[in-house]
């Protein structure tokens, strides 16, 4: 599975960029170069050749290991990928740790306690919340806790404080999304007839929700909070470029602008590579939370 | 007076929807003693599986709201308990198997576990002897212990009844409610689940209400039968009071309905009709618009109880003109 997909996604990308208006060399050479420098060094990397050549040779390329070098700076995509990935996964890992910690006991809450005062105010967040763009909510987090509070530094990457709005704007979207998921599978779960069962054998109110609802509701809360991993990684684009944020997303921005194919094939790649990775990880996991599938396995 | 393990008096609940008002119980006078079973019979909606819920206090509130009435199970009042009280009296003094065995037990949880639960809350034992107690339990009922490490999904639907009444008698409770257990079952897993409920039953000395709508389940198993309506048993007896000397036009029709093993070629004769809207109840007799014996007086008043025996009684004004009033014998149809 994973394989195709990656196929799928290089070549969709390379003939996107090689699509749009630009010129690499006349870029990589600045705006006082010659004609004929510029002429030499398409000549060099190989510009006028059919774009089918050119995707072949990245291909054979990529198949050796070798993602090439940046046009822009001339390092290695791969060198840079590298330094910058930890970045971006430690941004994103805390976002959706934040949001699983918030989303699953709203989610539990609020479906224990349909139509209250509390599941309302909830949903009525998350709506608010999902609605939200996340360079919007950057935006609006940085006028607030950076300018006018002065609590958090508004960008950059210096120490813990930094990564606080930028982790937050990432999971205020995928928050509401999960707790929406997880309210609505406990919703389905706690009219079940076996949690009727365990009521009638005398388990205690508190015990029938965490252990025989929530284990059950958890199973599609998963999945979403899988999908939800893969939007963050694309949510980080927007959200590292807005918090000044050396990560891949912002790297990637960069390189569009500089129409830097190899580096913005490099972080294409490592976001499709990662988002198949987690897939693959969920995947796992449900055999762990779910006895019926890993009975489909073995 | 005799010792009751269960009495319950004069029970009204009611279902506040968006719809309106479900008038689910209205008024129902059980009594039972220990040891004995009670058959409540009585179509879909009657409001068996609501009384059945009720005893544990499990009927969903809201929309469920109890209006009047009281539950006395073994000398305690259930509708004055605290929920922490009630916690401690389900279980064990009284324990329940539902209706659909496919859907009864935890898919996440193995069957062992599910089992010891019920035996660590009420006995407090550590996990090993729970789960050592658990295994004993799954052998009564005829499973092997190694299976215990199994999920659900790995048992068939006799089995996972076999499992959900090992729950249910966990803690010998001294009453067993069982929600038409043989229901969603073939005939041949029937036959097998009702004889381990029957000795069961012996072994641990349990009273037991069995919910059902098959009166052969009922007459397999029951000392008492109730038989229910819109709300209300319309008449309750002995086994013989009500298989033989039936009195209530409604349970004539139940039994019409049924097909006759001596006489095969009798025509089976449904009750007309379909149950009031529970909506909306008419003023007079629930069953007044689907009954042949219907008179003017159905329509406006409601039928009082109308005692035969000590044990045997029904709700219809036949009986209230004329005490010798026999229905037309079984099988008949004008």
């Amino acid at each position: 599975m994973l394989i195709p997909v990656m196929l799928g996604v290089i070549f969709l990308v390379f003939f996107i960029i090689s699509l749009t208006p630009g010129d690499a060399a006349s870029m990589i050479l600045g705006d006082g170069a010659t004609e004929e420098r510029i002429i030499e060094l398409r000549d060099d990397m190989g510009l006028d050749d059919p774009l089918i050549v050119q995707y072949g040779r990245y291909m054979w390329d990529l198949l050796r290991g070798n993602m090439g070098d940046s046009y822009s700076t001339g390092r290695s995509v791969a060198g840079e990928i590298v330094q910058r990935f930890p970045n971006t996964f430690k941004l994103t890992v805390t976002a959706i740790f934040l949001s699983v910690l918030i989303s699953i006991p709203i989610g539990v809450i609020s479906a224990t306690k349909q139509y209250s005062l509390f599941d309302n105010i909830g949903m009525i967040l998350a709506l608010v919340g999902i609605s939200m763009p996340s360079f919007w909510t950057g935006l609006i987090l940085i006028i607030i806790f950076a300018l006018n509070l002065g609590w958090f530094p508004s960008g950059g990457m210096k120490g813990i404080m930094s990564l606080v709005l930028p982790a937050f704007t990432l999971a205020i979207a995928s928050t509401a999304s999960i707790t929406r998921t997880t309210r609505s599978s406990m919703l389905e779960v706690i009219r079940q007839d076996y949690i009727n069962t365990a009521k009638a054998k005398g388990v205690s109110r508190r015990k029938v929700i965490t252990r025989h609802a929530l284990g059950n509701a958890l199973i599609p809360a998963v999945t979403v909070i899988g999908l939800e991993f893969g939007i963050l990684l694309g949510g980080a684009v927007l959200t590292e470029t807005v918090f000044s944020w050396p990560g891949i997303g912002r790297l990637m921005v960069e390189s569009i602008q500089r129409k830097d194919t190899p580096m913005v094939l490099g972080c294409v790649i490592i976001f499709s590579l990662s988002f198949s990775i987690v897939n693959l990880i969920i995947d796992i996991l449900y055999a762990y939370i779910d006895p019926r599938i890993k009975a489909n396995y073995t | 007076m005799k010792d009751h393990i269960l009495e319950i008096k004069d029970l009204h609940i009611q279902f506040n929807t968006d719809e309106g008002v479900v008038q689910a119980l209205n008024g129902i006078d059980i009594t039972l003693e220990r040891g004995k079973t009670l058959g409540l019979v009585g179509e879909t909606g009657a409001g068996k599986t609501t009384t059945a819920l009720s005893i544990l206090r499990l009927v969903p509130r809201p929309p469920g709201e109890v209006v009047r009435g009281s539950i006395i199970l073994d000398g305690i009042p259930i509708m004055e308990q605290s929920e922490y009280e009630m916690e401690k009296i389900r279980g064990k003094t009284v324990s329940m198997i539902f209706q659909d065995p496919m859907t009864a037990l935890n898919p996440v949880i193995k069957v062992g576990e599910q089992i010891a639960e019920a035996i660590s809350i009420h006995q407090k034992l550590s996990k090993e002897k729970s789960l050592a107690k658990a295994r004993e339990v799954l052998e009564l009922v005829g499973i092997p212990g190694n299976r215990m490490q199994e999920y659900p999904h790995q048992f068939s639907g006799g089995m996972k009844q076999r499992v959900i009444i090992a729950i249910a008698l966990s803690c010998s409770p001294k009453l067993l409610i069982a929600d038409e257990p043989t229901t969603a079952l073939d005939v041949t897993i029937q036959a097998q689940v009702l004889e381990l409920m029957k000795e069961l039953k012996q072994k641990f000395h349990m009273a037991m209400v069995m919910i059902s709508h098959d009166l052969g389940v009922v007459a397999e198993v029951c000392d008492d039968v109730a038989i229910m309506y819109a709300g209300k048993i319309v008449e309750q007896g002995s086994l013989e009071d009500v298989f033989l000397r039936t009195k209530h036009p409604y349970t004539e029709g139940l039994f019409n309905s049924i097909p006759n093993i001596d006489d095969r070629k009798a025509e089976l004769i449904p009750i007309r009709g379909l149950m009031s809207d529970p909506y909306n109840l008419p003023s007079g007799c629930p069953f007044f618009d689907r009954c042949d014996y219907a008179m003017d007086i159905c329509r406006t008043e409601k039928p009082v109880k109308h005692s035969f025996s000590d044990t045997h009684f029904t709700e219809c004004h036949l009986y209230t003109a004329q005490p010798e009033f026999s229905l037309k014998s079984k099988k008949t149809k004008e």
